[in-house]
């Protein structure tokens, strides 16, 4: 794999398949026999799966939805869901009220 | 007579023409006396025994015989409370029932007809519970072979629980700290309820269809009584658990608290004591997972040091070697044996050389030896005539007043002849 191919499948990686990609570079620099030359490939990759996961890492943001049903090709069929509303206002409530709060003081 | 007669209605012979005429019972009559009396005296009776021939009918109504060392009486139980029943009825099984007694008619039976069924020794969903696992353990449900590992960082995320209530929220809490990355997918489901074994089934089952989009499922419900529990412990929703897993989806289950074990948590990849530690296991945790990827930045960035600092060595291993650090040394060594095959070469010359001197001289001893000049040493002379070159070896070679030259041994000699005496004179 050139270094362009590995750019172009790296950003392509769940954070899983990069963790293990990044284990297995781990791994073949300290224990395997490489030349010199592989074993630069091999930390260029490590350091590109690193910033990889970085990355992944800090652009996270949770995302909850709801399984409405699957759809006649058995595709999942979802929207976004929120927590019901009785239960969501007593929180909000105090967000607000110590949003208030804060204004007055 | 007749009085009597009166009294006993069962012995009374026909009645005779005119007489009074005298109430005999039909069959039903009778039977619907007795009945009423059973019914009235044995309305709510609980009564305990051990099940045999036990026989359920198609139409869901359950048959059965109660019965004790010394007697048995036939018991019926109708469909809608054999519905109701969480265990398996089967033969030899001593329970306690509560029904009323009445008469089947037709057969001319009482039977006690059961409304209500306990096993005794256990509760009754403890015993539902006992049977239902032994079932699904002898059909390999529970084999821990068949136990699907947890992915280590799943993509995605199915939850079938409540919408409600503080577990959703507790999990999508604890999620939300640990790894944002995730995705969530809510089935919401009701988990407790007639409906909520088919809907908890329906979700599982949606979940397993959705292999390679959804990583994991969890299904989660909080505390509560047993009977709260109950749906996390019906057979359909330990088969659709593991077909969810079968189709590549593990399934997480978290119901009730640590002590609360249900079905579900057997047919389960994995049991979580907890909703909340349901979300705890399913995903990595942020922090851990950063110092993790220090801790591999590290190895990674130290691995290459040393193949490096290696690579240097072996360099300088190199560089050590005669050949890079004295690069004149094999010059001066192919100098030295050039040189060295020089003198040989000199040495052998000079042998030869004095051997051959050594040869010459011997040889030139030996021409001495033969040398003419050897016997003039010895007093002999030669003598020829002047202006000619051949010895003279007699004296009639010579005349009076010819010049002689006679070399000697040392220096030579010019002489004039004086006289010739002939050969044979002298010998005379």
């Amino acid at each position: 794999m050139t270094a362009d191919e590995f750019d172009q499948t790296l950003v392509q990686l769940s954070f899983e398949q990069a963790l293990t990609e990044l284990e297995k570079q781990v791994d073949a620099l300290e224990h395997g026999q490489l030349g010199l030359e592989d074993a630069l490939v091999c930390f260029e990759r490590g350091v590109k799966l690193l910033r990889r996961c970085y990355q992944l890492l800090e652009s996270a943001e949770q995302r909850v939805q709801e399984l409405v049903g699957l759809s006649e090709r058995g595709e999942a069929v979802v929207r976004p869901f929120s927590l019901p509303e009785e239960e969501a206002t007593p929180g909000r409530a105090a967000n607000s009220a110590s949003a208030a709060q804060s204004k007055t003081t | 007579m007749s009085q009597s007669s009166a009294m006993l209605p069962f012995d009374t012979p026909p009645s005779p023409p005119g007489a009074k005429a005298v109430s005999a019972l039909t069959v039903s009559q009778l039977t619907a006396l007795i009945r009423e009396l059973l019914e009235e005296a044995f309305d709510d009776v609980w009564v305990c025994g051990e099940i045999s021939n036990h026989k359920e009918h198609m139409s869901g109504h359950v048959y059965f015989t109660l019965k004790d060392e010394t007697a048995q009486i036939r018991c019926v139980m109708w469909r809608d409370a054999a519905k109701r029943l969480r265990f398996r009825v089967h033969d030899g099984l001593q329970v306690l029932v509560r029904g009323r007694v009445s008469v089947f008619p037709p057969r001319g039976d009482y039977q006690l007809y059961v409304r209500e069924m306990q096993p005794r020794g256990l509760g009754p969903l403890e015993l539902a519970f006992r049977q239902l696992y032994e079932k699904l353990q002898k059909l390999g449900l529970f084999a821990p072979e068949r136990k699907r590992p947890l992915p280590r960082v799943p993509r995605r995320i199915g939850i079938v629980t409540s919408p409600r209530g503080a577990v959703i929220r507790d999990m999508l809490r604890i999620l939300g700290r640990r790894w944002p990355l995730a995705e969530i997918w809510i089935r919401p489901v009701t988990v407790q309820g007639e409906t909520a074994p088919a809907e908890i089934t329906e979700a599982v089952r949606w979940f397993g269809r959705l292999s390679g989009v959804v990583d994991v499922v969890i299904v989660a419900r909080g505390g509560g009584s047993a009977e709260d529990l109950w749906a996390f412990n019906e057979e359909c929703v330990a088969f659709a658990i593991r077909a969810c897993s079968e189709n590549g989806v593990p399934v997480i289950s978290a119901v009730g608290h640590e002590v609360d074990w249900t079905i579900a948590d057997y047919a389960a990849d994995k049991r979580a004591a907890t909703p909340s530690e349901a979300a705890e296991m399913v995903v990595p945790d942020q922090q851990e997972m950063r110092q993790l990827l220090q801790t591999w930045k590290r190895r990674l960035e130290q691995a290459l040091r040393s193949r490096v600092q290696n690579a240097r060595r072996h360099l300088e291993s190199f560089l050590r070697h005669p050949v890079f650090r004295r690069p004149l040394q094999r010059i001066k060594e192919k100098v030295q044996l050039v040189d060295d095959l020089g003198s040989q070469l000199h040495h052998a010359m000079q042998h030869f050389l004095s051997e051959r001197k050594q040869k010459l001289a011997l040889l030139t001893g030996r021409l001495h030896a033969l040398s003419p000049l050897q016997v003039l040493q010895r007093g002999y002379s030669l003598t020829w005539k002047e202006g000619e070159k051949a010895l003279l070896r007699s004296s009639d070679e010579v005349a009076v007043g010819d010049c002689l030259i006679t070399q000697l041994a040392r220096g030579c000699l010019r002489s004039r002849v004086e006289s010739v005496q002939s050969p044979g004179d002298a010998h005379s």
